[in-house]
């Protein structure tokens, strides 16, 4: 229920920014659309999802959509599976790290407010299509992101006695319980049977095996964050790890989406784009952040070793995300005096921390994310001193890259309503 | 229960859905120019001339400014363009980083505020 409510009130703030980006004034940082989705959402999606778990997956307001819609209209379809890969989101992922950059998302409401409705078109598309969690598992960006990111958070749903689930012959985690009227009733509609499901990879925290489990053995835990990226046993709903270069790429593209995203910001990339065009700039960007480096890395490192990188991709979109969130954290109350009619001034000094405050922060998310990646690097398994090294080279220079990177000014140039 | 809760989203809308405060309904024209041209990271005069639509200089004795990056989340800086005469305000800031810029202008007139704005390019 106490979920339910969530995904209630995330449907009623999502309805809110896209009307108020399409109707509110089209200047960005005098808008909510843009100000908390670029903003306040994403500086508390990660933050939330490095110190508890996947909450705002728990909290979509896609899937009460959905299940509101799969009232009147049930699906009939399984999604197929040879679509069962994750190319469709990566695809999806990097779409969105595309037009972010190439249609200056964060300048506009309106088109904020479209990319918002994006997701609740697919969605309904989707899984009023196929049955269970299809566009959760295999289509939404936003819940590959939460997956990977998840990986490094201390909560985990899990059983808590596994011999328990050694006697069970009725399955209620995956199938879902009938004797449950609200949470439970469906099971695990993304298919990750408890007793052979490690870690957070595909959970969307419903809690629907906690609730549907009849002797109450699957729990919230807490955990060693990452530790789930060294085991190589298989995953339920997954597989080996090794046996999924889709997932793989996935890891890939989110750590280098991170530095590439905060390169978005500031001279260098502008300087590639004035000298070769804005459009070409971007592709030749993308294409080496996103396919030449991971494609290079895939080729030389063996499999076991890449999911080690996830730390580090997690530690610089921390860095990124938690300097817009804490340099700006109060900067909507003007906005928000402005559509009440409060007269007083709020004063800027309240609105957020200095840049020099935040520097620190920054600079500790990105090196705790190469402690991290360095320490599973060491610990992975069935990788020959050589590639060991060599990943460990290969860390330090992305870390290096990125605290580079964070170390320049900031300049956001785009289109202005 | 879950009836209610499918009420929620359009009751939270109906409360949010605040109108804007009314401003002021006269035509302005905003002219701007700047020392240095363009804009950049240094202490940076801009001078605001104001006219109404039949271009006479509209005299009010200060604007309020304030720029903000195009980029949601950033602290504005602000400012109080004063009178020179003949419709035309001075007002000396420092962009705070390059990039794109927007600029608020508060004019008080005696029939209201009128709110403004112009864009401009911060230089590295």
């Amino acid at each position: 229920m106490i979920r339910l409510l969530g995904q209630a009130l995330m449907l009623a703030l999502a309805c809110f920014l896209i009307y108020h980006g399409i109707t509110g004034p089209q200047f960005a940082p005098k808008n909510l659309t843009t100000l908390f989705t670029w903003v306040h959402y994403r500086g508390l999606l990660v933050l939330v999802l490095l110190f508890a778990g996947n909450y705002f997956c728990s909290v979509c307001p896609m899937v009460f959509t959905r299940n509101l819609a799969r009232r009147f209209i049930s699906p009939r379809f399984h999604w197929p599976a040879r679509w069962q890969k994750k190319w469709p989101a990566i695809a999806l992922f990097v779409a969105v790290l595309f037009a972010y950059e190439a249609l200056d998302l964060w300048a506009s409401p309106l088109a904020t407010a479209m990319l918002l409705l994006t997701p609740f078109a697919l969605i309904l598309l989707v899984d009023l299509t196929f049955k269970k969690a299809a566009f959760c598992k295999w289509v939404c960006p936003i819940g590959q992101f939460n997956f990977v990111a998840s990986t490094l958070s201390p909560q985990e749903v899990r059983v808590k006695d596994p011999e328990v689930c050694q006697r069970c012959t009725t399955y209620e985690c995956l199938r879902g319980n009938a004797q449950r009227t609200v949470a439970g009733r469906l099971g695990c509609e993304l298919d990750l049977f408890l007793p052979q499901k490690v870690g957070n990879l595909d959970c969307t925290f419903c809690f629907e095996c906690v609730a549907a489990c009849p002797y109450q053995n699957v729990a919230l835990s807490t955990r060693t964050p990452g530790a789930e990226l060294l085991s190589a046993r298989p995953r339920a709903g997954i597989g080996r790890l090794v046996r999924r270069p889709d997932l793989l790429w996935l890891m890939l593209v989110f750590t280098m989406g991170a530095l590439l995203n905060a390169l978005g910001m500031v001279a260098p990339a502008y300087q590639l784009q004035e000298r070769v065009g804005e459009l070409p700039g971007l592709v030749i960007l993308f294409g080496i952040f996103l396919f030449v480096i991971p494609f290079f890395i895939l080729r030389q490192f063996p499999r076991a070793i890449i999911p080690t990188i996830l730390p580090l991709g997690f530690g610089v979109w921390l860095a990124h995300y938690g300097f817009h969130l804490f340099t700006g954290a109060l900067t909507f109350i003007p906005i928000v005096q402005a559509m009440v009619g409060v007269e007083a001034d709020f004063p800027v000094a309240w609105m957020g921390l200095s840049e020099r405050a935040v520097a620190p922060i920054e600079v500790g998310f990105i090196l705790l994310g190469l402690l991290g990646s360095l320490v599973l690097g060491l610990k992975s398994h069935g990788v020959s001193p050589g590639k060991r090294l060599g990943w460990m080279l290969l860390m330090l220079t992305l870390a290096g890259l990125a605290l580079w990177v964070m170390s320049l000014p900031m300049e956001m140039r785009g289109v202005v309503a | 229960m879950r009836r209610s809760l499918t009420l929620i989203p359009l009751l939270v809308l109906a409360l949010l859905s605040c109108t804007p405060k009314e401003e002021g309904k006269a035509e302005i024209r905003v002219a701007w120019v700047s020392e240095p041209t363009p804009p950049a990271l240094a202490p940076t005069l801009f001078r605001i001339t104001l006219t109404d639509a039949q271009g006479v200089p509209v005299e009010v004795p200060t604007i309020a400014l304030e720029a903000n990056m195009a980029h949601p989340g950033m602290v504005p800086v602000l400012a109080e363009a004063t009178s020179v005469g003949n419709g035309q305000y001075e007002a000396r800031l420092t962009p705070t980083m390059a990039g794109s810029w927007i600029m608020f202008l508060k004019i008080p007139l005696p029939s209201g505020t009128v709110a403004k704005e112009f864009t401009f390019e911060v230089n590295r």
